[in-house]
């Protein structure tokens, strides 16, 4: 099979670089992309907000038609890496089971979940994506394609997780699944003044709830402070029947020739989401609740081909109130407003390039502008002088130098790719950050 | 039910194969590579909840291995699915030997002694039969030589089954697919559009049991099949085709 080339977009719009790539459908097609001669990388849905599944350089290695689940046990469940989140879990819901993390819209593949080490609602709770994951099977160029786990060549397995795909092609994992709850969520909504106190209402809550995260109203540079609402879900068993499912495509991306997301239109866009929230209450679905972009996908292509870019920063919990007040000064000089901010908890330890560790993250959501660009490189500086990192597969536009400041363990990931990558695999992500 | 596919790895054969599972059919899956088999099989069984029978082999080569798989236990098919087949860029003029063979016994040979093995089951079980030709096969060209003769032939003997099969209901159809988005197409700057798998699954299953012998898919390219076969040979043998 030789590549075809085609325009890639990452999903925020910010990255377009056209790229080869192949779609194998069966094992020997995957197997001779290794004697393509240039650096592959792995592609599951392709909706990484950064440009992490392709590259000017690479072969993208479209891993779709490797979507089966190869076994089920009653406390595991082995799948190719291509499987979508959403097509996963639908079948472990009938055996009453559920992933324990799941990001928040239900085609990423699990591959995608594995390179990117992603969170959900609950990563105080629950932990990252792969805490859950037992075991790997990993093709690489010049050696057998084979199983890795934590006591089977650990290190290679440490690597690969949140690796961005830089050690080889993930073809197919093995994941722990917990027992299903319930197929509802009973939301409880509580009223935050600002984000310290958001900070403060989900502390209280942590260990009482089993789903956390809050939507706070940074709209208006200078004026808001990030009052809104945490959210807090438990499980509730109930007779009533699921509504059917609907999943926002995003088949035909960011058609609107100007963003529709502006700063006349944020405030309202969040005043009207204010006042929607102030009514929520009610069960939720568990598919609602676990997948918020499956129904209101229609958020991002409202940004139109300008595209948006989103910066997670997670923040030590005894830095945040010292943190908020510098980003909302920051904001004010600014004058950028922010379309979407969403604050979750989080607990665990920093490993590498991991997106993980104790404290808050915050998530803010911008129009891709000159100004808003230049506002997050002011929250670049700010992270770096308050101890916070960035996340990487959300941010589309962080260096690779601001990276190296914030990251502890930048130095270890890149030694460790010296040793497993050997320049065989690569993407634009890994350019930008000098991996 | 029960239904056979020949050639359910990837592509038309893997999507029948899911359409029937769907449908609730129990499957007999052959593929050459036990490692596209498997996770198929497994697939099917945990998602559907039926019964799947995986069987390693490639036609032409062990086509044997396939027929005493399929008689030893599953004689009591409802439906066989004759997918599997193989074309090559390098099919064009002067072919290398081994290439000759292969395609002549994955896309000839193979098929056919399968389905001379299997003749008295599906007349036992009066049985659907469907066989994947090729519109490659509406006019000879220099391009996919081998291949398209190898189909044409093929045809033929399913025209001859269904004239053998005639004083029972077993069906037999054979369809001419037009392009498919497989890896076969892939990267292809293709002269129309491709059919995805499932919506050829969907129509071939949709289909089964009428009594069509020869079918056109998409439909369309029955008019561009009469149109090659009206182009005189001074104007055809100039078509870079």
């Amino acid at each position: 099979m030789q590549p075809a080339s085609k325009l890639f977009r990452s999903f925020d719009q910010g990255v377009a670089i056209v790229g080869d790539y192949v779609a194998p459908d069966r094992f020997r097609q995957l197997e001779e992309t290794l004697s393509l001669g240039k650096p592959l990388i792995a592609r599951g849905a392709g909706l990484s907000y950064v440009p992490a599944s392709f590259g000017a350089d690479s072969v993208s290695v479209e891993m779709g038609q490797f979507n089966r689940i190869m076994a089920i046990e009653p406390e595991r469940v082995t799948v190719e890496a291509g499987i979508a989140i959403g097509d996963l879990q639908a079948v472990l819901s009938g055996r009453d089971r559920m992933l324990a993390v799941q990001p928040g819209y239900p085609k990423i593949s699990v591959g995608g979940c594995i390179a990117c080490n992603v969170n959900g609602k609950n990563q105080y709770r629950d932990g990252q994506f792969c805490d859950w994951v037992d075991r790997i099977l990993l093709l690489r160029a010049g050696e057998e394609m084979r199983w890795i786990s934590r006591s089977e060549e650990g290190e290679l397995f440490a690597a690969t997780c949140g690796g961005f795909g830089l050690t080889g092609i993930i073809v197919a994992a093995t994941l722990r699944t917990v027992a299903l709850p319930a197929r509802w969520i009973r939301q409880s909504v509580v009223e935050v003044t600002d984000l310290r106190d958001t900070a403060e209402a989900m502390l209280a809550r942590r260990d009482e709830v089993e789903l956390l995260y809050s939507w706070n109203d940074l709209s208006i540079p200078g004026r808001s402070c990030g009052a809104g609402f945490v959210y807090a879900g438990q499980y509730e068993a109930s007779t009533r029947p699921l509504p059917p499912q609907h999943c926002y495509g995003f088949g035909r991306r960011a058609q609107l020739p100007v963003s529709a997301v502006n700063d006349v239109s944020i405030p309202w866009i969040n005043r009207i989401y204010r006042v929607m929230s102030a009514r929520a209450g009610a069960p939720v679905p568990l598919f609602d609740f676990l997948y918020p972009a499956a129904r209101q996908g229609y958020y991002f292509d409202l940004f139109g081909r300008q595209g948006f870019f989103e910066t997670q920063s997670l923040v030590p919990l005894e830095r945040w109130t010292g943190y908020v007040a510098r980003l909302l000064r920051l904001q004010a000089q600014a004058g950028v407003p922010v379309a979407l901010a969403s604050v979750k908890l989080f607990r665990g330890q920093r490993k590498l390039l991991g997106y993980g560790g104790d404290g808050i993250s915050l998530a803010l959501d911008f129009v891709r502008n000159e100004r808003s660009l230049a506002f997050a490189a002011q929250l670049d500086e700010l992270n770096c002088d308050e101890g916070a990192i960035s996340c990487i597969y959300k941010d589309s536009r962080i260096a690779g130098a601001t990276v190296k400041r914030q990251y502890p363990g930048y130095d270890a990931f890149r030694d460790q790719l010296a040793r497993f990558n050997g320049g065989r695999y690569a993407s634009a992500l890994s350019e930008r950050l000098g991996l | 039910m029960k239904s056979i596919v020949v050639g359910a790895s990837a592509g038309l054969g893997r999507a029948l194969a899911e359409v029937l599972a769907r449908r609730g059919h129990d499957l007999v899956l052959v593929a050459s590579d036990s490692r596209d088999l498997s996770p198929l099989a497994s697939d099917l069984a945990i998602r559907f909840g039926i019964e799947v029978f995986p069987c390693a082999a490639r036609l032409g080569t062990d086509t044997q291995r396939v027929s005493e798989f399929v008689l030893a236990a599953h004689t009591d098919f409802d439906n066989l699915f004759l997918i599997a087949g193989q074309s090559s860029l390098a099919d064009a003029g002067s072919v290398p030997d081994e290439l000759c063979s292969s395609l002549a016994a994955a896309n000839f040979n193979g098929p056919i002694e399968l389905l001379n093995a299997l003749l008295p089951a599906i007349r036992q079980q009066e049985a659907n039969l469907v066989v994947a030709g090729t519109v490659a096969s509406i006019r000879a060209r220099k391009r996919n030589s081998i291949y398209a003769s190898a189909k044409a032939g093929l045809e033929f003997y399913a025209e001859a089954l269904r004239h053998s099969l005639a004083d029972t209901s077993a069906t037999v159809c054979c369809y001419r697919l037009g392009y498919l988005a497989t890896s076969m197409t892939f990267g292809q700057r293709l002269p129309f559009p491709a059919l995805q798998p499932a919506a050829a699954a969907e129509s071939i299953i949709g289909h089964l049991g009428r009594r069509t012998g020869i079918r056109y898919l998409p439909g369309w390219w029955g008019l561009i099949a009469l149109v090659m076969k009206l182009i005189p040979w001074p104007v055809f043998k100039r078509l870079n085709i």
